[in-house]
């Protein structure tokens, strides 16, 4: 494949050379001057940031006062709902089986 | 001569862009030195007018060193910079009045090309007006590939990081990119003379 150059120095900004040179310290003095000027905002990310550690210790002091709550405090009883629901599928489980079982049990939790 | 600065640019962007964030404005020097004629080039192939892509590699190179933060792979520097500049470039065309057309569009294009630069003296001009109606034929990722080739003396390794483009496809476009201006140049070289 053809990779001679052509020649494009015509189109070269830098051919002149004090000038080019004026404008990269140009723009290396605007953009660091850019730098310090965002540096004193803080941006959306640093407020968010900022309130990570509060938001940690608040979370751990739940977790402290949580756990021994939850460890100390008795569950609740089985609520009745739950062993028909526990009976329900042990019947669909039958039925697939074909099992006649099934009848027998569905009379037993009706009464 | 090839620019071997770019060579070893990986590990000398990311060492660079690293002390440019620690507020080192010499790094920032080096980086501009190393790229802001890149950034002109990317410009000039989207928007075809020399002086309008000075000012876009410029402006753009500001906001990159502004937000250097955001250059989440440092040793990738270059591309993160087109990537700006392109953007920043297709801003300006769209937002260009009906009556300052985009130079490639333009059928006047020696009005286009022509900017306020009275010191550039009459041959230059020619040459670049010329070499700019040939760029003219050319799709904008020619355009690009063949300018970052022939005018940076970027390697096809190179030009495809920063495009986003395979070493194939840059070959490619490189060589479609010659065929067309090779056939455009020959037919309007001045006489005695030949471009490239």
């Amino acid at each position: 494949m053809d990779e001679e150059r052509l020649d494009f120095s015509a189109l070269d900004p830098s051919v002149d050379a004090d000038r080019w040179n004026r404008i990269v310290d140009s723009v290396a003095t605007r953009g660091m001057a850019a730098r310090r000027a965002t540096a004193g905002r803080p941006s959306v990310m640093d407020l968010l940031a900022g309130w990570k550690r509060p938001a940690l210790a608040l979370a751990a002091v739940l977790a402290l006062v949580a756990v021994p709550v939850l460890l100390f405090v008795e569950p609740a009883a089985e609520a009745p709902h739950t062993e028909r629901a526990e009976v329900a599928l042990a019947v669909v489980d039958w039925a697939w089986a074909g099992q006649s079982q099934a009848l027998d049990l569905l009379d037993t939790v009706e009464r | 001569m090839d620019k071997t600065a770019h060579e070893d640019a990986p590990a000398g962007d990311a060492s660079l862009v690293e002390r440019m964030r620690d507020g080192d404005r010499q790094a920032a020097s080096v980086l501009a030195a190393r790229y802001l004629r890149a950034a002109y080039v990317v410009a000039l192939a989207v928007l075809g007018n020399r002086h309008d892509a000075e000012d876009v590699a410029q402006e753009a190179f500001v906001v990159a060193i502004e937000r250097i933060e955001d250059c989440r792979e440092p040793d990738r520097f270059a591309g993160w910079l087109m990537t700006i500049v392109r953007n920043r470039s297709k801003n300006l065309r769209n937002a260009l009045p009906a009556r300052r057309a985009v130079p490639w569009d333009d059928d006047s294009l020696a009005e286009g090309m022509r900017g306020p630069d009275p010191v550039e003296d009459s041959e230059r001009r020619e040459a670049a007006d010329r070499l700019l109606a040939g760029l003219a034929t050319l799709a904008e990722r020619q355009r690009e590939v063949v300018l970052l080739h022939d005018l940076e003396g970027w390697r096809h390794a190179e030009i495809g990081a920063a495009l986003g483009l395979s070493e194939g496809m840059s070959r490619q476009h490189l060589f479609a990119a010659h065929r067309l201006l090779r056939e455009r140049l020959s037919r309007t070289a001045p006489e005695g003379g030949s471009d490239g």
